[in-house]
C-alpha cells in the first residue's frame, strides 16, 4: 500500500513537470507584453526596454524557464508583474478562500447530488423520477454567472436574507459571517456536480438494483428499503465516488466563475487577471499550485477507492 | 419505500434549517457597510471596479489604484476642484524663471508624513529621483510607468535649502506645471522606502487626509483619516474600497445599501436608477475622448472624401443618446470642452448618409468597400465596445461599406494596434485617451502630431498634416497662454476638418451614491476627493 | 459553464479507473460482440423508447427551425434599431421582443441556433476524433505509446480547463472559431481515456488474439474489430456533451473571449444579455431556455442510446 501510494507520487512529477512547461509555453508564446500592459501605452521604448530586462524577458524562452522552475524548486516563485507581491504567499493566501468554497459545493453537490439520485432510482420510472430529472437537468443547463445573479438579487437584494456578494462584510470576520456569505456562491457552484452526481447516483442505483444478487434478496422477501440500503447503495457509492473526485477538478476551475460573480476572493479572479496582463510569475504559480492540488485529490480519492473496493489492486 | 424519502426529506430539511438559521439573524443582517459603525464611527464603502494593483502613486496606472490611493498622498501643486487649474498644495508658492527652465518651489513647512517623518526638500528630490534616475538607490522598488511622462523634460532637482526645491527642465516646456499636480509627482516619505523597499507599494506612506489601514487582497483596502492632516482633519473617519469586478453584482450591492459609492453602472441601468431617484447620481465630464482611427496611410483610408463619408455615415447622436444613454457628451473636437483651448466653433459630421454615398462615389467607391474593424473586448475608456463597433458597422452597411469586427482581448490589443505604419495593416481600430494633466498638449500634440506614429507616441491613424504639425509645435514652447489658446484652435478647425478619425464623445464619469453621502466631489482627472465628504 | 460537467454516461463509462470495472464488464460484452448487427436492433429498441423519442423530435425540430432559418420570415438578425432597443416581448413586430442594439430577438435566436448547435457538435466532433485516434494508440500498443500518451493526457487533465481555454484564446485571439478550439482540446482526455478503457479489454479478447494469430495488420484490426466496439459508449458520451460544449462557449464569453460581434450565439446572446438583466430579463431569458432545449433532448436520446447501446441493460 505504502509501496502503491510512493509509485503514484513519483508519477506524478512527470505530470507537473509537463504542466508547468505547457503554461510556460502558452504564456510566452502568446501575443500581448507584460511590459506593455504594465507601463501602459504611454510608455516610450526605452523604459519598456528596461522593464522587460528587469523582468528577465529579454532572455530566450528556454532560459527563463530553466531561471524559473530552478527557483520555484527552492521555494522562490518570483513576484508577481502586476501586483508587486510575492507570488507563493499571495497563491496561499488566496487558495485558501477557493478551497472553502469548493468543499462546501462538492458537500452540497453529494448530499444533494445522492439524496435526489437515491429518490429518483427507487421511485424509478413514475413521475417523481421523471420530475427529479428535468430538475436535474435544469440545473445542469443554468450557467453559474446566469443564477449567481438571480440569486443575488432573490435572496441578497430583494429578501435580504444573505449577503450578495464577498467573504465578510467590510473590516470584519468570523465563522457564522463566512457561513453566511458562503451559502449563495456555494449553491451556484454545486449546481452542476450536484446534477451530475444524482444522474451517476440514480443510474449506478438502478444497475445494482437489476444485478442478480439483488433479484436473490428480493425473491427471499428480503423488503425492500432493506434492499435498497444494504445491498445497493453501498455498491452504488463506489463510481460516485469516482465521480466525486473528477467533479473536484471541475469545481476547483469552475469556481473561476463564481468567484467573478460574487467577488469571491480567491484564486480564480487572480488567475483571470493575471492571464489578461501576462502576469507570467503569477499566471504560472497559479497553474501549478492548482495542478498539483488536483492531482494529489485524485491520488486521495484513487486511494479512498480502493479500500471500498477490494477487488482493485495495487499494481 | 415511504421511509426512504422520510430519510432524504430530513437530510434536506436539516440543510435547509442550518441555512435558514444562519441567515435570520437581524441584528448582524447583511446591511453591514457604510454609516456609523458601532464604534460611531463614520465609514464609506466604496465600489471598485478591480483589485487595485499598487499604492504606491509613483507605479499607478490605472483608476482602480489612483481612486484607492490617491487620498494617502499630496503633491506641490493641485487641481482646483471642478477643473484643471492649479493651486497650491504642498508648496506655498512657486516662481518660474524667464526662460522656463528653472522651477522654485517653496515648500510648506511643519507637515509630518503618516510614519512621523517631516517633509521637506529632500523628500520632494527623492520623490522625483526614485522614479527618474537609474542610479538612484531605490529606483529598483518599483515600475514607474508615468515617469517619462511626467518628468520627461526634467533635467535634474536641486535641494536648495530645507524647503526650498529647484527643478531644472532640459527645454521649456509649457505644460510642465500641471504635471507637477499628477499622481506621479506625489511626495512619499523617503524612510517608509527606504524600510519597505519593493513592498512600499503595498505599505504606503505619503501627507495626505487619510493613511492605510490595512490592505486585504481581493477583499479590501481600508484607510482611516489623518488626524493630523494639515488641511484639517477629514469628516470620515474610515474609508473602505471593495474591488466588485461584476457590474451587477456592484449594483446590486448598492441597492442592497452595502455600497455608499460605486463607478461604472451600465448606461441602462443608470437610467434606472434616476428614474428611481433613491439615488445621488454625480456626473463630471471628463478628460476623455472616444474614437474609431482610420489609417490614414492606408487606401482607401487614405483619401479624404472617404474618411468624410464614413463620418456621415454614422449616427454619432444615436450612439450616444440610446446606447450610452447621456454618460458620454457627443463630441465636435478631439479635445474635451472640460480642457481649456477647446473650440466650440468647430462641427462634428451630421448624420447624413445620402451625403455619405455621394461622398464615396465621389471619391471612386460607389459600392462602399469591405475592411476590418479592430475591437477590444474591453479597456480602461473604451466605453461599450463591442456594442457601439456593432452599431457602427450596422450604420456603415447602410452605405455599401462593410466591416469584419474582429474583437481582441486588452492585452493583445495593445499589441496589434501600437506598430509602426509599416508593419500595421489596421483598416480601423477603436481607442479611447484619458488625460492626465488638463493640458490641451496632452491630447491634441500626442494624439495627431505627424511626430507622434506610433511607437514614438500615440497617433495611432497615422495621422499626419504639415499645417497641424507645425501650430502644434509650436504651441508647446509658446508660454503665452491665449497665443496657445489661439493655436489649438486652429488646428481643432483642421483636423476636424481632415477627418483622421470618427470622434464620438468625451465619456461622463459617473458616480452614483447614497442620498446620505455628502460634498462628494469628482474630479476630471478621475480621481476621488473625500477630504470634505460627510455622511448624514 | 461552471457546471462543466462531463455527465453522467461519460463518467460511467469512462471508469478508466483501470482493472476492476472492465473486468466486471468482460463476460457481458465478449458475448454481444459477437453479434453482429447490433444497431439495427438498437434502432428498433429506441423507437420504443417514448423519451427517447421525444428528445429525438425536439432536436428535430430545433435544427429544422435552424436550418430553414433563411427561408423562415424573419427579420434581418443583425438589423440594429437603436431607437427600439431592449423592448419586451410581445412587441409589435418583435414576438420575443428586441436586444440591446434593437435587434429581433426571436430571429437571432432561431439564427443563432444554427452556430450554436454547430459550435456543439463541432467541438464535440473534434474532442472525439483526436481523443480517439490517442486512445487507440494508447490502449492497442501499450508500452511506449501508452505511458506518454496518458502522461499527455494527465497533463492536460490536471490543467484547470477554464484556464486552458483562456490561454488558448488569449494566444489565438477571441472568436468562435479560438473558442470551439479551446472547448474541444480541454474534452480531448475524457474520449481518449473511455476509448482507451475500451481498447485495452478489447485487444486481450479471443477473437482479437484470433486474427492477431492469423497475421492480420494493427490498422485491420484497430479498425475493424476494436473501434466499432468502442463506439457505443463513445457516441453516448458524444451525445450528452453537446449541450456542455454551448455552455462552456458560453462561459467564455462571459469572461469577454466569444464570438465576434454581430453574430448571434446562444452562449454571447445569454453572457451578453445578463448585462441587462435588471432591465430586459427576457434578453438572457430566452438563449438560454433554448440551449436548456437542446440539452434536454439531447439528454433524453443519450439515455435512450445508452439503454438500446449498453449490453449490460435488458
Amino acid at each position: 500500500m505504502l509501496l502503491y501510494v510512493l509509485k503514484r507520487l513519483i508519477a506524478l512529477i512527470p505530470v507537473l513537470l509537463g504542466v508547468t512547461i505547457l503554461v510556460f509555453s502558452i504564456m510566452h508564446l502568446s501575443p500581448g507584453d507584460p511590459a506593455k500592459i504594465i507601463l501602459g501605452p504611454k510608455a516610450t521604448e526605452e523604459s519598456l526596454m528596461q522593464l522587460r530586462a528587469d523582468l528577465g524577458l529579454d532572455l530566450p524562452v528556454y532560459k527563463q524557464y530553466i531561471n524559473w522552475i530552478s527557483n520555484v524548486l527552492v521555494g522562490d516563485w518570483g513576484r508577481s508583474i502586476q501586483l508587486k507581491m510575492e507570488v507563493l504567499p499571495l497563491i496561499i493566501d488566496r487558495f485558501g478562500a477557493t478551497l472553502i468554497l469548493t468543499a462546501a459545493s462538492i458537500l452540497l453537490a453529494g448530499v444533494f447530488g445522492i439524496v435526489f439520485g437515491v429518490i429518483a432510482a427507487a421511485y424509478r420510472y413514475t413521475f417523481i423520477d421523471r420530475l427529479l430529472m428535468i430538475l436535474i437537468l435544469i440545473g445542469f443547463c443554468i450557467p453559474v454567472f446566469w443564477l449567481g445573479i438571480l440569486l443575488q438579487i432573490e435572496f441578497g437584494l430583494k429578501r435580504e436574507w444573505l449577503p450578495i456578494s464577498g467573504m465578510y462584510p467590510p473590516g470584519q470576520t468570523g465563522m457564522l459571517e463566512l457561513i453566511k456569505h458562503l451559502i449563495l456562491p456555494a449553491i451556484s457552484l454545486s449546481m452542476g456536480s450536484g446534477a451530475v452526481i444524482a444522474r451517476m447516483t440514480r443510474s449506478s442505483m438502478l444497475e445494482v438494483l437489476e444485478q442478480d444478487y439483488i433479484r436473490t434478496a428480493y425473491a427471499k422477501g428480503i423488503r425492500e428499503k432493506k434492499v435498497i440500503f444494504k445491498h445497493s447503495l453501498k455498491n452504488a457509492f463506489i463510481p460516485v465516488i469516482t465521480v466525486l473526485g473528477m467533479q473536484i477538478g471541475f469545481l476547483l476551475a469552475g469556481a473561476v466563475l463564481v468567484e467573478i460573480v460574487f467577488s469571491w476572493p480567491g484564486i480564480g479572479t487572480l488567475m483571470i487577471n493575471g492571464i489578461l496582463a501576462r502576469d507570467f510569475p503569477l499566471v504560472q504559480g497559479i497553474i501549478l499550485f492548482v495542478a498539483t492540488a488536483y492531482v494529489l485529490v485524485n491520488l486521495i480519492v484513487d486511494i479512498i477507492y480502493a479500500f471500498l473496493d477490494p477487488r482493485i489492486s495495487y499494481e | 419505500m415511504k421511509k426512504i424519502l422520510m430519510l432524504a426529506m430530513a437530510m434536506m430539511l436539516v440543510l435547509t434549517v442550518f441555512t435558514g438559521c444562519t441567515s435570520s439573524d437581524p441584528s448582524t443582517g447583511t446591511n453591514s457597510g457604510g454609516g456609523e459603525n458601532q464604534q460611531g464611527n463614520k465609514v464609506i464603502v466604496v465600489g471598485l471596479q478591480a483589485e487595485p494593483t499598487s499604492l504606491d502613486a509613483h507605479q499607478i496606472s490605472d483608476y482602480n489604484s489612483s481612486r484607492a490611493a490617491m487620498e494617502i498622498y499630496d503633491q506641490l501643486v493641485q487641481f482646483k476642484d471642478e477643473s484643471t487649474e492649479l493651486e497650491p498644495d504642498l508648496a506655498e508658492k512657486w516662481d518660474v524663471s524667464d526662460d522656463g527652465l528653472e522651477y522654485t518651489f517653496y515648500l510648506k513647512q511643519g507637515i509630518t508624513f503618516h510614519d512621523g517623518t517631516t517633509f521637506n526638500a529632500e523628500a520632494v528630490k527623492f520623490s522625483i529621483d526614485r522614479q527618474i534616475d537609474p542610479e538612484h538607490p531605490y529606483h529598483d522598488t518599483g515600475q514607474f510607468a508615468y515617469a517619462d511622462f511626467t518628468f520627461g523634460p526634467v533635467d535634474h532637482v536641486e535641494v536648495a535649502d530645507e524647503y526650498t526645491v529647484k527643478i531644472y527642465l532640459k527645454e521649456p516646456f509649457a505644460p510642465f506645471l500641471s504635471n507637477m499636480a499628477m499622481h506621479a509627482a506625489s511626495i512619499v516619505s523617503p524612510a517608509a522606502v527606504e524600510k519597505y523597499g519593493k513592498d512600499f507599494s503595498r505599505n504606503p506612506v505619503g501627507t495626505g487626509p487619510y493613511k492605510l489601514n490595512h490592505w486585504s487582497p481581493g477583499v479590501e483596502v481600508v484607510l482611516d483619516k489623518n488626524p493630523d492632516y494639515f488641511k484639517g482633519v477629514p469628516k470620515i473617519d474610515q474609508i473602505i474600497f471593495k474591488p466588485i469586478v461584476d457590474d451587477q453584482t456592484r449594483l446590486a450591492e448598492l441597492e442592497a445599501g452595502n455600497l455608499d459609492l460605486i463607478v461604472n453602472v451600465m448606461p441602462d441601468d443608470l437610467q434606472r436608477l434616476k428614474d428611481g431617484g433613491a439615488y445621488q447620481i454625480i456626473e463630471q465630464a471628463g478628460m476623455h475622448v472616444w474614437w474609431t482611427a482610420l489609417n490614414n496611410q492606408k487606401e482607401p483610408f487614405n483619401n479624404k472624401k472617404v474618411r468624410q463619408a464614413i463620418n456621415y455615415a454614422i449616427n454619432k447622436e444615436a450612439i450616444v443618446n440610446e446606447i450610452l444613454k447621456g454618460t458620454g457628451e457627443l463630441a465636435n473636437s478631439p479635445l474635451p470642452p472640460t480642457v481649456w483651448g477647446h473650440n466650440p466653433k468647430v462641427k462634428n459630421y451630421e448624420y447624413n448618409p445620402e451625403k455619405a454615398k455621394q461622398l464615396l462615389a465621389e471619391a471612386g467607391y460607389p459600392d462602399g468597400f469591405e475592411a476590418t474593424y479592430w475591437v477590444p473586448e474591453s479597456g480602461s475608456g473604451m466605453q461599450q465596445p463591442t456594442i457601439m463597433a456593432a452599431a457602427i458597422q450596422a450604420d456603415l452597411a447602410k452605405v455599401g461599406i462593410q466591416l469584419k469586427i474582429q474583437t481582441l482581448e486588452w492585452g493583445s490589443y495593445l499589441d496589434k494596434v501600437f506598430v509602426p505604419p509599416a508593419e500595421n495593416d489596421m483598416d480601423m481600430h477603436q481607442m479611447s485617451w484619458i488625460g492626465d494633466n488638463g493640458d490641451p498638449d496632452n491630447f491634441l500634440y500626442i494624439l495627431l502630431s505627424g511626430e507622434q506614429w506610433p511607437t514614438a507616441g500615440f497617433n495611432d491613424a497615422y495621422y499626419k498634416n504639415d499645417r497641424v504639425d507645425q501650430l502644434l509645435k509650436e504651441a508647446r514652447v509658446t508660454s503665452d497662454k491665449a497665443r496657445r489658446v489661439q493655436l489649438y484652435e486652429e488646428a481643432q478647425e483642421l483636423i476636424m476638418d481632415d477627418a483622421p478619425w470618427i470622434v464620438l464623445d468625451h465619456e461622463k464619469q459617473v458616480v452614483v451614491a447614497q442620498n446620505r453621502v455628502s460634498n462628494f466631489k469628482l474630479h476630471p482627472t478621475g480621481v476621488f476627493r473625500f477630504s470634505d465628504v460627510d455622511i448624514k | 459553464m461552471g457546471n462543466i460537467n462531463r455527465d453522467l454516461a461519460k463518467n460511467e463509462l469512462l471508469d478508466s479507473r483501470e482493472t476492476s470495472s472492465l473486468e466486471m464488464k468482460n463476460d457481458s460484452l465478449s458475448q454481444k460482440v459477437k453479434k453482429d448487427g447490433p444497431w439495427r436492433v438498437a434502432a428498433k429498441k429506441m423507437m420504443r423508447d417514448k423519451a427517447a423519442v421525444t428528445g429525438l423530435i425536439l432536436l428535430t425540430i430545433i435544427i429544422l427551425l435552424s436550418v430553414l432559418a433563411p427561408v423562415l420570415p424573419l427579420q434581418d438578425p443583425e438589423e440594429t434599431d437603436l431607437v427600439n432597443r431592449l423592448k419586451p416581448p410581445g412587441t409589435e413586430g418583435h414576438i420575443l421582443g428586441t436586444d440591446e442594439l434593437g435587434r429581433d430577438l426571436l430571429s437571432r435566436l432561431i439564427w443563432g441556433g444554427r452556430i450554436s448547435i454547430f459550435v456543439g457538435f463541432v467541438a464535440v466532433g473534434i474532442a472525439l476524433l483526436f481523443g480517439t485516434i490517442l486512445g487507440l494508440i494508447a490502449g492497442y500498443f501499450k508500452r511506449f505509446f501508452d505511458t506518454v500518451i496518458m502522461r499527455i493526457i494527465d497533463v492536460l487533465m490536471a490543467f484547470p480547463y477554464v484556464l486552458l481555454a483562456i490561454a488558448i484564446i488569449a494566444a489565438l485571439g477571441p472568436g468562435l472559431m479560438n473558442t470551439m478550439i479551446a472547448i474541444s482540446v480541454v474534452g480531448i482526455p475524457y474520449y481518449a481515456r473511455i476509448v482507451r478503457g475500451s481498447t485495452l479489454t478489447f485487444r486481450e479478447m479471443e477473437f482479437v488474439m484470433a486474427e492477431r494469430a492469423m497475421g492480420a495488420n494493427h490498422f485491420h484490426i484497430i479498425f475493424h474489430h476494436i473501434l466499432p466496439n468502442c463506439l457505443p459508449p463513445l457516441i453516448v458520451a458524444a451525445s450528452l456533451d453537446v449541450g456542455w460544449m454551448i455552455l462552456a462557449a458560453s462561459g467564455m464569453s462571459f469572461l469577454g473571449l466569444g464570438a465576434q460581434p454581430p453574430l448571434a450565439e446562444w452562449g454571447v446572446m445569454l453572457s451578453e444579455g445578463r448585462k441587462f438583466i435588471r432591465v430586459a430579463p427576457h434578453v438572457s431569458l430566452f438563449p438560454g431556455l433554448a440551449i436548456f432545449l437542446v440539452v434536454l433532448s439531447l439528454n433524453l436520446i443519450g439515455d435512450g442510446l445508452r439503454d438500446v447501446l449498453d449490453p449490460r441493460t435488458k
